[in-house]
């Protein structure tokens, strides 16, 4: 073992411009399969699970729904899925767009629900942080809470006894916060729809501006909320699902939602997402070019693949001819030739480690995590070294002392 | 018993027809300790008879009996474990591993001993000293001269304290002022550790300094 270990340090750290090129080779390498993986990772998953769009009053919205298998996680980071991922990814793209205004909510990230008693505790606390709520929230409110947290109505009304007691397909009466009326106006409906479900909310109110409620020691601004007496979409079979409704406004007329839309799918190779005109009228086009995108990408990893293969194998073809003198000398010495050719499997080892290093790293800072499991990408990085290596233990094989010592293998 | 002795060894090489004899009905007995040259025209198979003794190739008949036990070598693997610790082996282009100092190569010879690294460190300083190349330990082959290369290449091939030393033509890439100098430490270093040492030369000065010399025919 120790003569293994002397002639892998040795193969490591000599030549270090040769070792440099295997390793920048098998950081390619670990890349490109890493790129497979994961698209092959995406085609395998139906699109309608994951995302759907609808559409409501004067502007775009893409509902983007996620199943429940992906939502287990959703406290858990750590067990956050590829696709759920992406799609983080996909939304941060779109938001981050300076044509547009995205605002999001999500059906179970509601805070006010459920007020019973008029108690303010407000009083007791004495420090307040205040919560810059950047996203749409929509707090369920109870009828009593408008009073016990003093919100104010600019134009409109207040929930009644009524808007508790629906009945099913009349529009759920919301309230919104003051920066949303410059969207939507008295009236106005709001409408849902997934795969699922659909529902529709009527503008009934408007709230002044700066309102917001204090819950312990945390300020929540309502400005941009969506008041409600019910979790909107009202889902009432499947209370745990989890919604999330993107609306996207645009600052002026001639910017294409769509194409905004596009690109971010195509450049995270995530799935076609619809957006529809809030007013009702479909979209001229929705491309489909973030599947076919998907595909190409697959195709190209599999050409580079095979290319980052021969050129792997053909660096250690080469290197192992020039080794031949160094490998006869040691078989001169009577170190046998497992032992070189282990050494050289051990050295593969610690570059699949170094070259996947890069990947890990990228894969991080795009999506906080590794979207490609593990253990599935150094079986693959294993696998192609294992291949490359086949041409150097046939080369190796042919370290003949006798042809060494005739001189006909010279260095 | 001698320490060494090959018993009417045949060995030729290519296919039937075509098949060259190299060795035919070849007796050499070897007593421990001696120094012995083997001289011979080019092509009449001195290294082929050095490759047998070290275990690199076989007979194709005929016995080889060293150190009273018959070596007989199958596979490759079983002539590397054949000469570890028993042959060491000097050849004509040194075989030195270029990125390896004088003193890595040298200490190569001891990389299957199973010595503690401290135990190597001893062995290789004494070796470096006797060569008188301390002070070259850590120059790289490329930049010694052809001398030093021998001094190093010998260095490897008897750190281990091997029972038989082979050299093939040890001098054959060097000057005449530095080949008998080489020679000289050959022999004297062989004397010292008791190996036995069989130099393969074409080189009357060299043959005369050995005990014997075994002129190889050609057939
Ligand atoms: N592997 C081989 N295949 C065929 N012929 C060989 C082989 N090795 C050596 N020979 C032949 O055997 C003869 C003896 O070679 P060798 O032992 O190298 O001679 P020497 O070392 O005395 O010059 C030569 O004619 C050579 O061509
Ligand atoms: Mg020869």
């Amino acid at each position: 073992m120790k003569v293994v270990l002397r002639i892998t340090t040795h193969n490591l750290f000599k030549n270090m411009r040769r070792n440099l090129t295997i390793l920048l080779n098998m950081i390619l390498c670990t890349f490109v399969i890493f790129i497979l993986l994961q698209n092959y990772h995406f085609l395998r998953k139906r699109h309608s699970e994951y995302f759907s769009s609808g559409k409501t009053a004067s502007n775009y919205e893409v509902a983007f729904a996620v199943d429940e298998d992906e939502i287990t996680y959703a406290n858990d980071k750590l067990n956050l899925t590829h696709m759920f991922l992406v799609g983080q990814k996909v939304i941060e793209d779109i938001e981050s767009n300076s044509n547009l205004f995205v605002y999001s909510f999500a059906g179970n990230s509601t805070r006010l629900s459920g007020i019973q008693n008029k108690v303010d505790l407000s009083p007791f606390i004495e420090e307040t942080i205040v919560f810059d709520e950047s996203s749409i929230s929509n707090p369920v409110l109870s009828l009593n809470a408008f009073e016990a947290y003093h919100l104010k109505i600019s134009s409109g009304r207040f929930f009644t006894e009524e808007d508790y007691n629906l009945e099913s397909g009349q529009p759920l009466p919301v309230i919104l916060g003051y920066e949303l009326s410059s969207v939507f106006q008295l009236g106005d409906i709001i409408e849902y729809k997934d795969n699922e479900y659909s529902d529709q909310a009527v503008v009934v109110g408007f709230l002044e501006q700066n309102s917001g409620y204090v819950i312990w020691n945390a300020y929540y601004p309502l400005d941009r909320a969506i008041l409600s007496p019910f979790e909107f979409p009202r889902m009432f079979d499947h209370s745990n699902e989890y919604r999330r409704i993107q609306f996207i406004y645009t600052k002026s007329d001639d910017v294409d939602v769509q194409a905004v839309v596009n690109n971010a799918t195509a450049k995270n190779g995530f799935y076609t997402l619809e957006v529809s005109p809030v007013d009702g009228v479909q979209v001229t086009e929705t491309k489909t070019i973030s599947e076919k995108n998907v595909r190409i990408i697959g195709f190209l990893a599999v050409i580079s693949t095979i290319m980052c293969l021969s050129s792997l194998s053909m660096i250690l073809y080469h290197r192992a001819t020039e080794d031949l003198p160094s490998n006869c000398i040691y078989l001169c010495c009577g170190i046998p030739l497992w032992k070189i050719n282990i050494s050289v499997v051990l050295e593969m080892i610690v570059w699949i480690i170094l070259s996947l290093i890069p990947t890990i790293a990228i894969s991080f800072s795009i999506y906080h995590a590794v979207l490609v499991p593990m253990w599935l990408l150094i079986f693959f990085a294993m696998m192609i070294t294992g291949i490359a290596l086949v041409p150097v233990f046939m080369v190796n094989k042919k370290c003949n002392l006798d042809m060494f010592i005739r001189e006909r293998i010279v260095f | 018993m001698p320490f060494l002795e090959l018993k009417s060894i045949n060995k030729s090489f290519g296919k039937a027809d075509k098949s060259v004899q190299v060795l035919t009905d070849l007796n050499l007995v070897v007593e421990k300790g001696e120094q012995l040259a083997i001289m011979g025209k080019s092509g009449c198979g001195k290294t082929t008879l050095l490759n047998i003794l070290a275990g690199i190739d076989s007979p194709d008949s005929g016995e080889y009996y060293l150190d009273g036990k018959l070596i007989q070598i199958k596979s490759a693997s079983e002539g590397v474990r054949f000469r570890r610790n028993t042959v060491g082996i000097v050849l004509q282009q040194f075989a030195l591993i270029n990125d390896f100092t004088a003193y890595e190569n040298i200490e190569l010879g001891l990389w299957e001993s199973g010595l503690s690294k401290k135990d190597m460190k001893t062995q290789v300083s004494n070796m470096l000293e006797k060569l008188g190349i301390t002070e070259l330990k850590d120059k790289y082959p490329p930049t010694l001269s052809g001398g030093e290369k021998q001094r190093v290449a010998i260095g490897r091939a008897l750190v281990g304290n091997p029972s038989l030393l082979l050299a093939d033509e040890p001098t054959g890439s060097l000057d005449a002022g530095t080949e008998q100098h080489i020679i000289s430490l050959l022999s004297e270093l062989n004397k010292e550790s008791g190996a036995t040492l069989i130099i393969v030369t074409h080189d009357e000065e060299v043959a005369q300094k050995c005990n014997r010399v075994f002129h190889l025919e050609k057939h």
